[in-house]
């Protein structure tokens, strides 16, 4: 009976994270948490690895466990009971700037035993212009604040200092203090429910509970490996950045044991655009396109993050040379991972497409104290016959119209299909005061926005919006029986 | 005997497989029955009432017209929609939106799945027509509503045979108008069909929860409007001159004329009955805080009642459509009876979702099952007994469950058959526990806190380690149990919830204009409880949904005022209310952050003076009489002599000690080792955990 009774105690961590997501999620301000589901809740050990994991979409996937064990790493022996720490570093674990992890220790048997993380999206990180999405950037500087590993709290003494530091550097700070505070609770609560169940089945207990789950989750990857079309194999895709050169997945893969080996060294150089892809978030989009069937059975974790092999020489957009940028990695790059991947295992389709045409609003350069952007992409990419957008979008929740004009700042006036499967959308902006960028596509998709003065005033990436201009989104129907075809 | 000019009232509850009886004395005389229920759910209706007029000492025809009030709850609406066989619906909405049922705001059952499948269309995207008209979010009229391009449509729908037309425009809710006469026009069009308006359905902020609603309500309409009809003429044929009710999703019954106006209320009109009946077992036992578990063959039903009230939620999915009304919030997993237990190619034991249903159903019951399920582990272990199944209607076949077990489960764990059984017992605990806490935690609440009520078949086999894992101290299995819903039937009030959306920021808030609108509300709540004769006595509550400046979540908070004027210290004291809710909620709370205001709602409740259960004395504690045997149970520290009591011998008093059982018709009570019960007043088994407060 150890076994089940470690699989019940899986369960329960797995259980836990769910619980302790959901209270972040309903708590959080920022809408790339509430709409775009940019957040993932986590338990470690600790040895930073990761035991169990909910999160809103699949960036997220390797990047808790990423951060926490650099963490555990940098801070090694001075981590206390009561500690809270922060980390926000793309090169440090992470997938792009402004995308936080804050992360709780849980003392048993008189030690540091666990760790309790959540990990978010913030709106804002004082990056060249307002919100994460940085198309002009050529360096991680111009994208967010790097945030390196500080405490927020040390010993349960909130550290003003570190805190009014942090809030000081976004144009949305009461944004951002909700979300820290929606953090602290929910990686509070899921401190308190392993406390419980240390109290109640001991510390040895859930260990060897945590060791067979990540056994297990690594015997049913390997399983899912085995049943894959073509075990060895490459593929490419590409696509070109305005401006840029173009980018280049390259993958081969080789079957090693119970693991999969994936090369992406024949990948192109790092870009000199932001379309660069972490490690972090490699690995994420890699489990993706080959877990996806997994991914909705089980939560994942260490066993299944490591179920794959990733081998990348330095310099490669999907190991990018520091000080890269790379906010845009996950957008542009990893469904070039999934289209690369889908052609090197046979697989008939990539689990992602190209990315939806989107854009970012923002109260104008320099006009407000407080501004927090607005990434508007009123629809989905469709498939016939299939419900909502790909996993790329995660829980993605598409705007109300009606909430969206209530809010005041835009009216949508249509978003249908065409007669061809694809949505169109059209979207007036309301008043006066906005700007704007329009991330790309990796499909020359971007909207079009159509109005009486000039669009483009002194930055060359941001648009200058009028009352009254139309921004048209359209939104390419997605295939799904065959490999996603990206430029 | 029952003698002539008595009042009855009767509680009908029809379920897939029984149709529950509940006839109630006015002097508390309860009589319960249950009849096997019939497609034509009426006939079944019918049949039961018949029989247990036989209980009572009357017939059929002699108990009707003594039968003052009717509560019925009833599937059709459920089954309609479950099973996608409502009627063809047309919808006409604004033109530019005519999707917005098919994109479902990109809601996704399952985030990973790159080829999940849309839901089945109940209106294909050729019956959706967007015609020009447009208001804006402050009532303006951007462009007027195109009456020809209407009634185009209309002739469109009518031609492709639509039975009911859905009509949803951009902020209806604000100013209905273009709604209004859109309904003009289809009556003048084709008299007599279906409309469903969606500022009268769900007058509330955004479009896809609100057309996904009404187009539901068009679906299912003409289904309940023709089973009500059809059940009233029955019953007034049969001399039935009082009133007939029907159950509501939001916990109380309203006439058979308004429901079938909003049919889409009836969607959990079957289970509504249960949650109430749990409220009011709870009252009597003494007990206010409740989480109630209903397990059936397919499916564990959870909900909560605090303070004795009924958790609600606007957040329901039902057939992956959205509906937004005020539901009560019974969360639902793929846990009951005819749950499958198997192994993944990763070694490891799982039980459900897949369920072996009734037919072929678990392997014990001999009709070609062969694959091992919860019952059949139950039957294994001990806690069913083969030969009392259903009183012993049903036979059920040991050696087949055992075998059943034994090849999909023991051997390729290379584990014993009991072993095995004690396992998928196990995971089923665990797994309805861990469905439990996520169900409290979400509300900021503590299981700890709770008495579980335990219904349905299978409910009080698991209840008692269900308290142990939860760490509950009480378990209430209702003498009830077999007929809950429809007990919850007989004391239901009416009840009609009525909202409108009103967005404003706290601080500046126009408090003659809330005033006006909360009695405009309260008057259309009246309106819809008019036409009935049980009560003049009304109760109103109001609330206001608020949320901090910013989220999307928004809660709903008791309007704290004793007065029907709003004043400005009731807004105060509502907002301190709605932060110590969100703290409560989410362990959080921002006393400066700006409070808006979403919706408006008032809940209007008819209080009906019901006949409650009258309570009968304690007698001795010894319960021996009441021992039809001894029988060998398996619980977790190994297998028990164990005590079975007949629970038909069983009076109030008896004092039983675990580990025991007891058997009724319907249901088996498992008393486990540790625990302690007692048979209260009224005949429900009351088990007390001694390992209360010991579960994480």
């Amino acid at each position: 009976m150890t076994a089940l009774a470690s699989q019940i105690l899986q369960n329960r961590l797995v259980a836990i994270c769910r619980e302790g997501a959901e209270t972040f999620r309903r708590m959080a301000r920022s809408p790339l948490v509430m709409q775009e589901g940019q957040y993932a809740c986590a338990v470690l050990d600790a040895e930073g690895r990761l035991l169990a994991q909910e999160q809103g979409e699949p960036s997220q996937l390797a990047a808790v466990r990423d951060t926490v064990r650099r963490l555990v790493d940098y801070f090694s022996f001075n981590i206390a009971d009561g500690d809270i720490l922060l980390v926000g570093d793309p090169y440090f674990g992470g997938t792009s700037g402004g995308h936080l992890t804050v992360v709780r220790p849980v003392q048993a048997g008189g030690d540091i035993a666990f760790f309790a993380a959540v990990r978010f999206a913030a709106v804002d990180l004082a990056g060249d212009v307002s919100g994460l999405m940085q198309p002009g950037a050529h360096e991680v500087w111009q994208e967010s604040l790097r945030v390196t590993p500080v405490k927020l709290n040390r010993g349960g003494n909130p550290q003003k200092d570190v805190m009014r530091y942090i809030l000081r550097n976004t144009r949305a700070p009461d944004c951002l203090r909700a979300d820290l505070a929606a953090a602290f609770a929910s990686t509070g609560r899921v401190a308190d429910k392993i406390d419980a169940i240390v109290e109640t089945h001991g510390l040895e207990a859930l260990v060897r509970a945590a060791d067979h789950g990540i056994a297990y989750a690594r015997i049913r990857a390997a399983h899912s490996l085995d049943r894959m079309a073509a075990p060895g194999g490459t593929g490419r895709a590409a696509l070109s950045e305005d401006g840029f050169a173009p980018v280049e997945v390259a993958v081969s893969i080789a079957r090693a044991g119970q693991t999969l080996r994936i090369d992406f060294s024949g990948s192109s150089r790092t870009s000199e655009g932001s379309a660069n892809l972490t490690p972090s978030a490699t690995r994420a989009a890699v489990v993706t396109q080959l877990f996806s069937g997994l991914l909705e059975e089980l939560a994942v974790n260490e066993g299944l993050l490591e179920a794959v092999e990733i081998v990348c020489s330095a310099d490669r957009c999907v190991n990018p040379a520091y000080p890269a940028a790379v906010s845009l990695g996950w957008r542009l790059v990893s469904p070039l991972v999934s289209a690369a991947l889908a052609q090197a295992t046979g697989s008939d389709a990539a689990v992602f497409s190209a990315a939806a045409p989107a854009m970012v609003v923002f109260e104008a350069v320099g006009s407000a104290a407080q501004s927090e952007p607005i990434l508007l992409s009123p629809a989905y990419r469709p498939a016939e016959g299939l419900a909502g957008s790909d996993p790329l979008d995660g829980l993605r929740m598409l705007p109300s119209a009606e909430e969206l004009e209530t809010a005041g700042a835009f009216r949508l006036l249509a978003r249908q299909f065409d007669g061809e499967g694809n949505i169109l959308a059209e979207v007036e902006v309301a008043r006066e005061g906005f700007e704007a960028i329009l991330p790309p596509t990796g499909d020359d998709n971007r909207p079009a926005v159509r109005q009486r003065r000039p669009l483009v005033r002194d930055r060359s990436n941001v648009l200058d919006l009028e009352a009254g201009a139309v921004v048209s989104f359209s939104y390419a129907r997605r295939e799904t029986g065959g490999s996603h075809a990206i430029r | 005997m029952a003698t002539a000019n008595q009042k009855w009232n009767l509680g009908i509850d029809v379920g897939g497989t029984f149709t529950d009886i509940v006839l109630s004395g006015p002097d508390g005389d309860l009589h319960t029955t249950k009849t096997p229920s019939t497609k034509d759910q009426s006939d079944g209706v019918l049949a039961g009432i018949g029989k247990i007029a036989g209980h009572a000492g009357l017939t059929l025809e002699s108990l009707l017209p003594e039968v003052s009030i009717i509560v019925h709850g009833t599937t059709v609406a459920t089954n309609a929609l479950l099973e996608y066989r409502g009627v063809k619906v047309g919808l006409i909405t604004t033109e530019g939106f005519r999707d917005e049922l098919e994109f479902r705001r990109s809601y996704k059952e399952s985030t990973f799945n790159p080829r999940l499948q849309a839901p089945h269309p109940i209106c294909p995207r050729r019956l959706r027509i967007g015609v020009p008209e447009r208001v804006d979010s402050n009532g303006g009229v951007l462009t007027p509503l195109n009456e020809d391009a209407v009634r185009e449509a209309v002739r469109f729908l009518v031609a492709e045979g639509v039975e009911a037309i859905a009509v949803c425009y951009l902020f209806s809710f604000i100013r209905p108008d273009h709604e209004r006469r859109t309904r003009e026009i289809i009556e003048e069009e084709s008299p007599g069909l279906y409309i469903s308006l969606s500022h009268e359905v769900l007058p509330e902020i955004r479009e896809y929860e609100r057309v996904s609603t009404t187009v539901v309500n068009a679906y299912v309409g003409p289904a309940i409007k023709s089973y009500v009809s059809h059940l009233d003429d029955k019953l007034r044929s049969k001399g039935f001159a009082g009133e007939l009710f029907i159950m509501q999703s939001n916990g109380g019954m309203l006439t058979a004329a308004e429901t079938t106006r909003h049919a889409v209320g009836t969607l959990l009109s079957g289970p509504a009955g249960g949650v109430t009946a749990a409220a009011m077992i709870g009252e009597l036992s003494g007990y206010k805080n409740l989480m109630t578990v209903d397990m059936g063959g397919t499916s564990y039903d959870i909900s909560i009642i605090t303070n004795l009230t009924p958790g609600m939620t606007t957040e329901s999915w039902l057939a992956r459509y959205r509906i937004a009304l005020p539901m009560l919030d019974i969360h639902t997993i793929g846990a009951g009876g005819g749950s499958i237990a198997w192994i993944d190619d990763g070694g490891a034991l799982r039980v459900g979702p897949e369920s072996a249903g009734s037919l072929p159903g678990p392997a014990c019951y001999g009709r070609g099952g062969t694959r091992p399920t919860t019952t059949d582990v139950n039957l294994i272990l001990g806690y069913l007994n083969p030969d009392f199944f259903l009183g012993g209607e049903m036979k059920l076949d040991v050696e087949a469950a055992k075998e059943a077990v034994r090849l999909h489960v023991a051997d390729p764990l290379g584990i014993g058959v009991i072993e095995a059984a004690q396992a998928i017992s196990e995971i089923v605990n665990n797994n309805m526990a861990d469905a439990s806490h996520l169900v409290t935690t979400r509300r900021g609440l503590d299981p700890r806190d709770f008495a579980l009520v335990a219904v349905g078949g299978a409910g009080a086999l698991h209840a008692g380690r269900q308290a142990e894992l939860l760490g509950m101290a009480s378990v209430l299995v209702p003498a009830a149990g077999p007929v809950f819903c429809a007990l919850g039937d007989t004391v239901a009030n009416l009840k009609v919830s009525e909202s409108r959306t009103y967005f404003a920021n706290l601080a500046t808030l126009d408090l003659a204009d809330i005033n006006a609108r909360f009695d405009d509300l309260e008057a259309v709540a009246r309106e819809r409880l008019a036409g009935q004769n049980v009560t003049r006595d009304f109760e109103l509550k109001r609330s206001l949904d608020l949320r901090y400046e910013g989220e999307v979540h928004e809660l709903t908070v008791p309007l704290r005022t004793r007065t029907r004027r709003v004043t400005a210290l009731n807004v105060e004291a509502t907002v301190r209310a709605f932060h110590e809710q969100h703290e409560q909620l989410f362990a959080h709370k921002d006393v400066a952050h700006p409070v808006e205001l979403l919706t408006l709602r008032v809940e209007v409740v008819g209080v009906r003076d019901t006949v409650r259960p009258r309570g009968a004395s304690f007698g001795g504690e010894n319960a021996d009489e009441a021992i039809k045997n001894v029988r060998p149970i398996w619980f977790a520290g190994g297998q028990a002599d164990t005590r079975v009591y007949d629970g038909d011998k069983l009076r109030p008093g008896h004092f039983i000690t675990g580990p025991a059982a007891i058997e009724n018709w319907g249901t088996t009570i498992i008393i486990y080792p540790q625990q302690e019960a007692l048979i209260d007043a009224y005949g429900n088994c009351i088990i007390e955990n001694g390992q209360a407060g010991g579960a994480q």
